[in-house]
């Protein structure tokens, strides 16, 4: 599976409409709101490279959207079981 | 674990990306749990004057994270190991939550215990105790010990409360030994207060050095930009002058380790290769700069008599009455080093008064300075060759004098912590005046600054003895009057009479001639040099001393009565950083128990006084004014009655209840849903903090020193401003017309300060036309001599003893030791010393040793190595630690002109115990 | 995080005893004399003899990772760093064991890796990632602390 972080600029008054939509895009959630920067972190999660990027196009042609880059990238097995932690592999400060 | 218990892989795997990505894009990374309920908002870290802006996360009433502010331009989201500690140091154990007085039998007694009281009755005994001594001494006889820590409005009150309420100008902050070398340096050169330049030129130089400022601890977020800069930039040069190699040297290209108080004649001899390289601006210095010095005489600023000295401690204070020259001194001053020069210390009440002399003359004085003259007598490592010594002191003068390179001068404490402090500050405005590298992008000499507001409000308040808002001082008639226009306050309110600086507030102590005193947001008895003396007038003289504070200071103990006060985010507060930042932040949490603010705790006091106790004639010792009976404040009752006062009037309703400030409301939609507590227990529907902000800036609008209004600092896209604020448009470079609309159009340069800018001609002896000339717009070149400090290492007390802070504490401890990984990183105060010196002394690291003075002598654990490696010859012993009361140990002399103290050095001998 | 300050509490309480003995004097309006109060319980005019310093946190694996103290609050160093400084231009000595991370995952007790985080120049490029440590974080110390073995003076109640 390809986890992508992706950094939306989005109009600073539309913050939380532009969520809702983002959020209604197939595979994406919406982890942050930055109100005073007008920026949204959503993750997006897709089988395939290519659907990646379809999805990232989708993402920036949506109404109230100024711009939607990828910023973080992971791939990742989900067939093993769910006691692997990632923990350490936990990105922070 | 928890969290992975809790989340499926899947999800841990997205938080973790949304994390990452969000910490790539510069969005601050709480987890989304963590986020629910949390409110975020901008504040101003608590310690250092770097003023670094940060984030503050509270929940249920409590502070539960900070975070650096990506959005500040000062950090850049990054903060020090003190400023992640702003959540936690509101949380020790032992915050004073009541007041506390010292009682017997139901009684205030001075040699009693504390007991916990009400505010009531605290207040009750303050203004008993206050009126007592008022009534018998006057003005003179109280006073109150501030803060650089002060907010801006708490600074403000206390002035008002002080200056115009009580008529004394008895207040003097902490930043008095912090930075007033750095004032009087700026107002004898350039007439007016604080840098050019900015923060900014960390980036725009190419070359920094550093006198007497490890950075690497003392200011570590800039020193993240310097080190940022220059790991990029191979062409960068950081040069570390100082007295021992410290964490600066760790980056820096040279070292040059110098003998304590040879600065001097170091940024001499960089003048004169200057001169003799033909690297004068000339353009720049016959446009915009003159030259001038002062007398030599000045003394070392501490008591004419030793009537209080201790009997070890009276060869040294006899300097203060008469010098005899050492050899480098008659050389550096011009005179026969072979003939013996005793010299009557003349000048010692007027070390500041200063004349113009020609560029000839300027060149002349600066002759002695040769590389060999003084790379002998400045190489302060003995086990450095003298060759290589001098090939750095070659280079250095090589920075300052290449046309192609631009230059940034830093220091704090080495330079204003110094007896000649006033004149080593008015030398590197030499270097960089004389090049015409100041007051550019990348060019100027830049006093950074000790604490979160020394400038903000100690400075630009004006909570000295001396100053009244805005770089105004109570000594200048129309100064006084426009203050007394402002205030609404009777002509000849305010005494024209400079008060005691913080350490002649001790002094007075001592002495008898203060016998009230009211400290706030600092910790003065830990803090002063030669405190065996003022820990001793504190307890056994007839005095009554309050102490504000959140903690239990060591001033507490020595203390009759403690208040308890909020801490920094349980308030509404403004700071000014050393690049004349103002930053404003809201209440965030309300402070614990009965703690309330400082603008709580004198507008309370201020309902106790009514203006038929404070405005009659009153009795001031020694004044003398145009317009004042001699030795007397006239009674101005009978004018407060045309401004429509009664005598019953209380001094809350004149200087604070006014009618202008009920008009500020309180609720404000500029809280946005945040409290505030000094309203609450006030009783009030006014904004005290932004009244009192509102009226302050008037001062300095108009007057270069403009701020925006207090609503503008709380925009979500504001994070400060510099100041002047001109039509919403803050100022980098000060004096500079392209970047500073005061500066006169055409100019290029206008060195508009005001003050001291009319001066008589002379030569290097004195003056000899008594004519002035005026200086409008132009800064001063000074020539300052090399001159000994008043104490040197001897046969007995054989070594220097330095002091300072360290990167892990902030100041006296009272805050930084109560957290838990700061206290463990730094448990103890050491004494740092080179190997071969603790050897010669049969010591190893951690063995305890008496480290003695002829003041006195404490015991504390030997470190060798480590983080400060002293040549031989020297010691450092940081201050923070109350259980290392290191401060019983050194010299309260100061800088005759700026009155700071040199806490620098020192003679000292050092043994086992 | 809660487990975390539940670690911090209990540290905390074990060392807090006194201070909440003292506490409760206060609080019950009898007096205490000033030589009970603040961080060193003696007389002003008493010449202390300050303890020892312990020594310093063992090696690099010794100890396990410590809890942070808030979500974003820089780990403290859970081993003695003096064999590594100091940090100068030509060397890091923190840099050769705690590597940046590649997203690898990494095996117990081997160093923490540097977080992206630090790869990202917040000040003139704050929309990409490097691959190696910013400058301004170079200077590891300056806000990473190393653990001691000093008992608190105080207890400090943030995170209760």
């Amino acid at each position: 599976m390809h986890f992508s972080g992706i950094l939306v600029t989005a109009h600073r008054q539309k913050l939380a409409d532009t969520a809702r939509r983002l959020e209604a895009v197939e595979g994406v959630e919406v982890h942050y709101l930055d109100a005073e920067g007008g920026r949204i972190i959503a993750v997006l999660e897709t089988e395939t490279l290519e659907e990646q990027q379809e999805g990232l196009r989708c993402l920036q042609r949506l109404p109230g959207v100024l711009a939607a880059a990828l910023a973080e990238h992971r791939i990742e097995e989900l067939e093993l079981d769910g006691t692997n932690s990632a923990e350490e592999n936990k990105v922070d400060e | 674990m928890n969290k992975i218990s809790r989340l499926s892989r899947r999800d841990f795997i997205k938080a973790s990306v949304a994390a990452a990505a969000a910490a790539t894009a510069g969005l601050p990374v709480a987890t989304y749990g963590q986020q629910d309920g949390w409110r975020w908002d901008k504040g101003v870290c608590r310690f250092c004057g770097v003023g670094c802006g940060i984030r503050i996360a509270t929940h249920e009433g409590r502070v539960v994270a900070v975070q650096g502010d990506r959005e500040n331009p000062v950090n850049r989201g990054l903060l020090c190991v003190k400023g992640y500690a702003n959540a936690q140091i509101l949380y020790g154990e032992d915050r004073l939550t009541q007041p506390l007085m010292r009682m017997k039998d139901g009684k205030f007694a001075k040699d009693g215990d504390f007991v916990p009281v009400s505010w009531e009755r605290a207040f009750d005994e303050m203004e008993r105790q206050f009126k007592r001594v008022y009534g018998e001494l006057g003005p003179t006889g109280v006073g109150i010990m501030g803060s650089g820590q002060y907010t801006v409005q708490e600074g403000y009150a206390a002035v008002k409360l002080l200056k115009a309420g009580w008529r004394s100008n008895n207040i003097d902050p902490n930043a008095r030994h912090c930075m007033a070398s750095a004032v009087a340096g700026f107002i004898q050169t350039f007439g007016i207060d604080e840098p050019a330049g900015c923060y900014d030129d960390i980036e725009l130089t190419d070359t920094v050095v550093l006198w007497g400022a490890n950075m690497a601890e003392m200011h570590p977020m800039l020193w993240a930009r310097v080190t940022d800069k220059r790991l990029a930039d191979p062409d960068y040069r950081v040069v570390n002058l100082t007295t021992f190699r410290n964490r600066s040297s760790d980056l820096a290209d040279q070292e040059i380790v110098f003998k304590p108080q040879t600065d001097l004649a170091i940024l001499n001899y960089i003048a004169r290769e200057i001169v003799a390289e033909g690297a004068v601006d000339k353009e720049f210095v016959d446009s915009h700069c003159v030259f001038a010095t002062g007398p030599y005489d000045i003394g070392f600023g501490m008591r004419s008599t030793d009537a209080y000295a201790f009997e070890g401690e009276k060869p040294i204070q006899g300097r203060e009455r008469m010098v005899t020259l050492s050899r480098e001194e008659a050389i550096a001053q011009g005179k026969d080093p072979s003939r013996t020069h005793r010299v009557p210390q003349a000048n010692t009440a007027t070390a500041g008064k200063h004349w113009l002399i020609g560029f000839e003359d300027f060149k002349k004085a600066l002759e002695p300075y040769t590389l060999e003259f003084v790379a002998e007598l400045s190489k302060g490592d003995p086990d450095e060759p003298l060759e290589e010594y001098k090939a750095k002191l070659r280079q250095l003068a090589d920075y300052y004098a290449n046309r192609e390179r631009k230059v940034v001068s830093f220091w704090t404490m080495g330079f204003n912590q110094h007896t000649r402090g006033t004149w080593v500050n008015e030398q590197a405005y030499m270097v960089h005046l004389l090049t015409g590298k100041q007051a550019k992008p990348g060019n100027g000499a830049f006093s950074l600054t000790g604490q979160p507001s020394a400038c903000g409000t100690a400075r630009e308040v004006g909570t000295f003895a001396h100053r009244l808002p805005a770089d105004m001082v109570v000594a200048n008639p129309k100064h006084r009057e426009r203050c007394e226009g402002v205030w609404k306050l009777p002509a000849k309110t305010l005494n024209p009479k400079v008060g005691s600086h913080i350490t002649k507030m001790m002094r007075d102590l001592e002495d008898g001639s203060l016998k009230w005193l009211w400290v706030q947001v600092t910790n003065p008895f830990q803090a002063t040099a030669n405190a065996n003396h003022w820990i001793e007038a504190a307890r056994e003289k007839d005095n009554f001393i309050v102490v504000s504070d959140v903690y239990p200071t060591l001033s507490c103990k020595v203390a009759d009565l403690i208040l308890p006060s909020a801490m920094i985010f349980e308030k509404w507060g403004a700071y000014g950083n050393s690049e004349r930042r103002t930053q404003v932040w809201r209440e965030q949490v309300p402070p614990p128990g009965d703690a309330r603010s400082d603008v709580w705790q004198i507008l309370e006091f201020s309902k106790r006084f009514n203006l038929e106790e404070v405005w009659g004639r009153r009795q001031i010792p020694g004044l003398a004014a145009a317009g004042f009976e001699d030795g007397y404040l006239p009674d101005v009752l009978a004018e407060a009655k045309k401004l429509g006062y009664s005598p019953e009037t209380s001094l809350y309703e004149v200087l604070f209840d006014t009618p202008a400030s009920r008009k500020v409301a309180w609720p404000d939609p500029v809280a946005r849903g945040h409290e505030n507590h000094t309203v609450e227990y006030g009783g009030l529907d006014w904004f005290p903090e932004k009244a009192l902000f509102q009226e302050y800036v008037v001062f300095g609008r108009g007057h270069a020193h403009d701020l925006a209004d207090f609503d503008t600092y709380l925009r979500d896209d504001i994070r400060g401003l510099r100041w002047p604020v001109v039509d919403g448009k803050e100022t980098r470079w000060r004096f500079n017309e392209q970047y500073d609309s005061y500066a006169k159009k055409g100019s290029g340069f206008d060195f508009y300060g005001p003050a001291m800018k009319s001066l008589p001609r002379g030569n290097l002896s004195g003056v000899t036309e008594s004519e002035t000339t005026s200086l409008a717009g132009r800064a001063k070149i000074f020539f300052r001599p090399y001159a000994a400090p008043p104490e040197s290492p001897d046969e007995v007390y054989d070594l220097w003893l330095c002091t300072g802070r360290v990167i892990e504490h902030w100041h006296s401890g009272s805050m930084t030791r109560r957290v838990p990984q700061l206290h463990q990183a730094m448990p103890t105060a050491q004494i740092f010393i080179h190997p071969r010196d603790a050897e010669a002394r049969s010591l190893a690291r951690n063995d305890l040793a008496w480290i003695e003075s002829r003041r006195g002598k404490i015991q504390a654990r030997i470190e060798i190595g480590g983080r400060d490696r002293v040549p031989r010859g020297l010691v450092f012993v940081p201050w923070f630690d109350e259980g290392v009361f290191i401060n019983k140990v050194t010299l309260d002399a100061t800088c005759p002109i700026s009155k700071q103290t040199d806490f620098k050095k020192c003679a000292v001998k050092i043994y086992k115990s | 995080m809660r487990g975390q300050n539940l670690q911090i509490l209990v540290l905390v309480l074990a060392l807090l005893v006194p201070v909440a003995y003292l506490a409760a004097v206060a609080a019950s309006s009898s007096s205490t004399p000033d030589t009970e109060i603040g961080l060193s319980k003696v007389s002003v005019f008493e010449v202390r003899s300050p303890d020892p310093v312990p020594a310093a946190a063992g090696d690099p694996g010794d100890q396990p990772v410590l809890p942070r103290f808030f979500d974003g609050s820089p780990p403290v160093i859970p081993h003695g760093i003096g064999d590594f400084l100091p940090i100068t231009r030509r060397e890091n000595t923190c840099l050769d064991c705690h590597e940046p991370t590649t997203g690898a995952e990494k095996e117990e007790g081997e160093p923490t890796a540097i977080p992206r985080s630090h790869l990202t120049d917040l000040r003139n490029a704050p929309d990409t990632v490097g691959d190696q440590v910013v400058g301004a974080r170079y200077i590891c110390i300056s806000c990473h602390v190393p653990v001691g073995a000093a008992p608190p003076l105080v207890g400090n109640r943030f995170g209760q």
